[in-house]
């Protein structure tokens, strides 16, 4: 399938299922926000489940057929727009040349996963084709879409075999955390602050973490320790010395030194993705 | 020889794919031989659904998959291997050597440092470069170096309000730490100088120059050598030997 890109929307990238193994030199795991959507997306046009897809964040992309194929959009807050109709949602569509794509906001949610049937010529960095950002830097340049960009993939006419593999969950704000390894310096009234109520998501949000509005402070004690750098990974929650939790995300950092009060739970994490500025979400603490 | 016997050793889950190990053997360079050990030992035998580990001074996260492997089992197997910890398991690591320029334009901080810590340049850069730091840790960034310990004649606070853009390869202090910088990136630390060569190449393998345990030491150069320096290849600028 070749696909051209007319706009690319606010930031269009491949992902697959990250980069494990390279964080003692300080590269994050990155990948898919949503794995899960990822997967759901691959399955749909019969890839392999770990198969990069198109992540599209906030406006999507306007695509324009150039050879035949399949694709499919997993995720919340967008349509997938053939010649203009609407699409159902959660199955493949069939594209021919000359057609246009459109992945259209729905204007409530945040992340989407479009996948392309066939295999892709994605240039893999550590094993790796997911796009990473680091300040101003693209450590992979090819894995981030522009206007004119052709995205083409070798068809292998596999029709998607029978699976058991369900839909994705629809997103949620409750996100389930466990104690992180710094709980004990947040007393009953800093819990009560973080925990079981809504926090508000502010900017600037994004693949590395998520703040929020919070203002929480740590147990006396322990408001003026400067912590020794320690492992972090996504789906920590950190308190900085200004009393804001951030939720460390899947291109996040590796080692931090703000205490580590929680741990959202790997299957939360994929709800994280769809968290945009200004939405709300809770934390809920789960038996460990 | 069997390592110290007297460090403690904490481990902690930390969601439900990760465990954290702490070390503390007493010193920060004690507990740091023993993290690197552990982490030498359990990238060996490759135990069957750890994902990734992240060393970082006295700490060990260590990541896994729950659908392949128990909490309880990696928790033996890391106790099981510090039970048996050699001193011979401690990564060698490599030993550098590396031209640096503490002048303008590089040396950012230069007239607040002098001032904060009442020294001319001259004495701040002969301190710096007298002393031979550790890699306590590669991370944060992708390439970013921690290393330490820095004389306390030069220990000082970070700025109150961080740069927007601190220059790609700065070198930079605070606390009792010091740091090279890999990317361009917003930072607090303040800058004494720059390396003409970056420490993070995507392309490179390892991508990483510097990994934990490595020890480095600065030798300042003029501006004029430093220009010239920067357009040579980095193999021909700086040289690497594994440590004895």
């Amino acid at each position: 399938m070749k696909l051209q890109f007319i706009t690319s929307g606010l930031r269009t990238t491949t992902q697959d299922l990250g980069r494990p193994g390279y964080t003692h030199m300080g590269v994050p795991i990155g990948g898919a926000l949503d794995r899960s959507a990822m997967r759901y997306a691959n399955h749909l046009v019969g890839n392999a489940l770990a198969a990069p897809v198109l992540e599209v964040t906030l406006s999507g992309p306007h695509l324009h057929c150039l050879e035949a194929g399949r694709v499919a959009l997993v995720g919340s807050g967008f349509d997938l727009l053939l010649n203009g109709d609407p699409q159902p949602a959660l199955l493949p569509i069939s594209v021919n040349p000359g057609d246009e794509l459109i992945i259209k906001s729905s204007g409530n949610g945040c992340r989407a996963y479009l996948s392309v049937s066939g295999e892709w010529h994605a240039k893999r960095w550590l094993g790796s084709a997911s796009a990473l950002r680091i300040g101003s830097h693209e450590l992979v340049p090819g894995a981030v879409w522009t206007r004119g960009d052709v995205l083409e993939t070798q068809d292998r006419s596999v029709k998607p075999w029978p699976s058991t593999l369900l839909p994705p969950e629809p997103p949620s704000n409750m996100i389930k955390v466990s104690p992180g390894p710094e709980y004990e310096w947040l007393d009953d009234h800093g819990r009560s602050q973080l925990l079981s109520k809504r926090i508000r998501v502010i900017d600037p949000s994004n693949r590395v973490g998520l703040r929020t509005d919070t203002q929480i402070q740590l147990r006396e004690d322990k408001r003026r320790i400067e912590m020794v750098s320690s492992g972090v990974q996504p789906g920590t929650v950190q308190l900085t010395h200004g009393g804001q939790a951030i939720i460390l995300m899947r291109d996040g950092q590796t080692i931090g030194g703000y205490p580590r009060v929680l741990q959202c739970a790997s299957q939360s994490l994929d709800q994280l993705a769809h968290l945009k500025v200004g939405d709300e979400l809770i934390l809920s603490l789960i038996d460990s | 020889m069997t390592l110290s016997p007297a460090f403690k050793m904490a481990i902690r889950p930390f969601g439900d794919s990760a465990l954290l190990v702490d070390v503390d053997a007493g010193s920060t360079d004690a507990s740091s031989d023993i993290v690197m050990a552990l982490n030498a030992q359990l990238s060996r035998q490759r135990a069957r659904g750890i994902t990734q580990t992240t060393p970082s001074y006295n700490s060990l996260l260590v990541c896994f998959e729950p659908e392949r492997m128990q909490r309880s089992t990696l928790q033996g197997e890391i106790h099981a291997i510090a039970d048996t910890i050699n001193v011979k398991d401690i990564p060698k690591g490599n030993q550098w050597s590396l031209p640096a320029c503490f002048d303008a334009p590089y040396a950012l901080d230069r007239v607040a440092l002098e001032t904060e810590l009442s020294q001319d340049w001259q004495s701040i850069v002969d301190c710096f470069c007298a002393t031979e730091y550790r890699v306590h840790a590669v991370g944060f960034l992708p390439g970013f170096t921690y290393l330490g310990n820095l004389p306390d004649a030069l220990q000082c606070d970070r700025l109150r309000d961080p740069r927007a853009t601190v220059p790609t390869s700065s070198i930079a202090i605070a606390g009792t730490q010091a740091g090279i910088y890999p990317f361009d990136s917003p930072g607090g630390w303040r800058i004494i100088g720059r390396l003409p060569f970056t420490v993070f190449q995507t392309q490179a393998d390892p991508p990483a120059l510097f990994q934990a345990n490595d020890r480095i030491r600065f030798e300042a150069v003029t501006p004029k050598v430093f220009e010239a320096l920067e357009q040579r290849p980095i193999a021909s600028v700086i040289k690497q030997a594994t440590r004895r």
